[in-house]
């Protein structure tokens, strides 16, 4: 059976894909708080003979002024950079502005690391953000394998025999099956692709403490898809044949159901966070009236946050603490985005990750 | 049997999602990742092998006509893998046999048996190793764009949430362009039944499924446009199950 989905992006999306902007392809325009991303062979082919001339200079040098003089260089040059464009918090542009003017190698090393900011998975042709397949398999398995463990006869020895160095004899255990027998490898979940034009944006994530007053101590760009965006895409689920050994074959509304039991979960825990800590969460009034019938909660990517990528029964997060670290069955802190780097209260920022996944062939379920 | 005609079907494929080939790690680089793409050992650009699309849509049309399922009924399964063979035509009943009888025409039956030889015929299809397109390696030069990225995954550890088994992946990116041709000999009168039925019915199964590995994960979604209007016409009207 295939089905035809769709991910309605309800909070700011990263998808780690190892790679960042580099700093001879983007200029920041300063007053208008954008970033454009430029292909450096096209902007080189627009340059005067002096022009080049300078770039070239420049980029011979040795020491770490070279990455200042370059921001300079792009700036004066401004006119003849055409690419795409992303919005960043002022704050960051004001630093760019401020980095343009340091003289210091030790200060510009220091103060580079801060545009140094990781991109969102993306096609490599397009530079259109993209949410691979596997993104959204892993989530919908880690979710199902909450709901079938809490539904198990065996749900005790289960948790008692469950592993942290070993967890895949415990997901093989709850499943019935490893590799060739383990249900999922019946289901195909493809890439997604945005409908119609998505822009990402770039905004500060800050780390907060769940039970300190305090707002954060860490902030750091990222590239994200933002709330709003749709993309598109399809699962197939194939049937198991008799003699496959496949024990306990998917049913892709029982596996939706479980997944968003998980989710919703751990979404109404942040809604009573929220009450003490003031941050935004997602909209999910327009989906309601159809939610666990066409629409299904997940949670993708990057600071999705430990509870969701773990199985709340045996889960074990290791928490740093000065003398070391300890487990416990919480995160202490969370993950949020923000557009501004040192947010003065929380009211501006949001969670990372949460999706609704809308099967828009409901009628097959 | 008399070759009365070969058809042809040329067109396009249209990569949808990252596409990975796997060409098996030759030598150890460093720096290299780790699963590569296949790609032609003078030009080094990636390429999508006829025997990658013959087997796939085999197997494919293997499951769609029943033939897996009639094999797994017995321990022959664990043998051949479903795969349609002689052995299994010499003991299947009814539509099943039809449709295995069909597939060894269409894809070859390895038979060793003279009787069977004679039924079945040669080959009849005959895909093409498919290149880079000229025009998309035209544009693809125009805007620097590499034929390759590396998209790179973990395993998470569902009880510490932590990650695990970190790999990095080649693949030909979304949006690449390959030509493709594929070559159909009819021998006589029914095999222009089994260019619709299986050859281009194949097709089809193939643009819903995957192509090349990690098809589970969201690899390999293609799209194929054909240049003869007949054929594009006669491939988008099919209708595969009701």
């Amino acid at each position: 059976m295939i089905y035809e989905v769709k991910l309605h992006v309800l909070s700011p999306v990263h998808i780690g894909c190892d790679e960042s902007y580099k700093p001879t392809e983007f200029v920041i325009d300063t007053d208008n708080s954008t970033m454009i991303h430029f292909n450096l062979w096209q902007f080189i082919e627009n340059l005067t003979d002096e022009e080049l001339q300078e770039l070239k200079r420049i980029s011979e040098k040795l020491s770490a002024t070279a990455l200042v003089e370059l921001y300079r260089f792009y700036a004066s040059c401004k006119g003849k950079i055409n690419g795409r464009v992303i919005p960043i918090p002022k704050k960051l542009a004001e630093r760019y502005r401020e980095v343009k003017q340091l003289r210091e190698e030790g200060k510009i090393l220091r103060n580079f690391n801060e545009f140094d900011i990781p991109r969102t998975f993306f096609n490599a042709y397009t530079q259109t953000p993209l949410i691979p397949g596997s993104s959204v398999k892993g989530s919908l398995r880690t979710g199902y394998l909450e709901g079938l463990l809490e539904e198990s006869q065996n749900k005790t020895a289960l948790i008692e025999n469950a592993n942290p160095r070993s967890p895949e004899q415990l997901e093989e255990s709850i499943l019935k099956g490893k590799m060739s027998t383990d249900p999922f490898r019946l289901l195909k979940i493809s890439d997604f692709e945005p409908i119609n034009e998505v822009k990402t944006k770039i905004i500060y994530q800050i780390n907060v403490n769940k039970l300190r007053a305090s707002v954060s101590a860490l902030s750091i760009p990222l590239e994200v898809i933002p709330e709003g965006s749709i993309f598109r895409g399809n699962v197939s689920l194939d049937s198991p044949l008799e003699n496959s050994g496949i024990r306990e074959p998917l049913n892709f509304l029982n596996l939706l159901l479980k997944a968003h039991a998980h989710y919703a979960g751990i979404f109404n825990g942040e809604i009573d966070l929220r009450k003490n800590k003031g941050f935004r969460m997602p909209n999910i009034s327009p989906f309601i009236d159809a939610i666990k019938r066409r629409y299904f909660l997940i949670r993708i990517g990057k600071h999705s946050g430990a509870e969701a990528v773990t199985i709340k029964s045996v889960r074990k997060i290791k928490i740093k603490t000065a003398k070391g670290s300890r487990w416990d069955r919480t995160a202490t802190t969370i993950w949020l985005a923000s557009t501004d780097k040192g947010p003065d209260n929380l009211s501006q920022t949001i969670p990372f990750g949460w999706v609704m996944l809308e099967v828009v062939n409901a009628d097959k379920l | 049997m008399k070759l009365k005609e070969i058809k042809t079907i040329k067109g396009k494929i249209i990569l949808r999602t990252g596409l990975h080939i796997g060409s098996g790690n030759m030598e150890m680089q460093i720096g290299g990742t780790d699963n590569p793409v296949i790609k032609h050992p003078h030009t080094q650009e990636p390429y999508i092998p006829g025997s990658s699309l013959k087997g796939k849509i085999r197997s494919l049309l293997e499951y769609y006509y029943g033939v897996v399922a009639e094999s797994a009924k017995t321990e022959d399964y664990k043998k051949s893998g479903g795969l349609a063979s002689c052995e299994l035509y010499r003991r299947a009943n009814g539509d099943v046999k039809k449709h295995i009888k069909n597939i060894l025409k269409v894809f070859g039956s390895a038979a060793s048996d003279e009787e069977l030889l004679v039924e079945f015929g040669p080959t009849r299809v005959s895909f093409s190793d498919c290149s880079l397109s000229e025009d998309f390696k035209k544009e693809a030069e125009e805007k620097q764009w590499s034929y390759i990225e590396v998209k790179s995954e973990n395993r998470i550890n569902r009880i510490t949430g932590t990650a695990k088994d970190p790999r990095f992946i080649e693949r030909v990116p979304a949006g690449a362009k390959f030509d493709f041709e594929v070559y159909f000999k009819i021998l006589d009168d029914e095999d222009e039944e089994l260019f619709e039925n299986y050859l281009l019915t194949g097709l089809k199964l193939l643009e819903m499924d995957s192509l090349g590995g990690s098809g589970s994960r969201g690899y390999g979604k293609i799209e194929f446009q054909f240049y003869d209007k007949q054929i594009r016409e006669k491939f988008n009207s099919l209708k595969l199950w009701g």
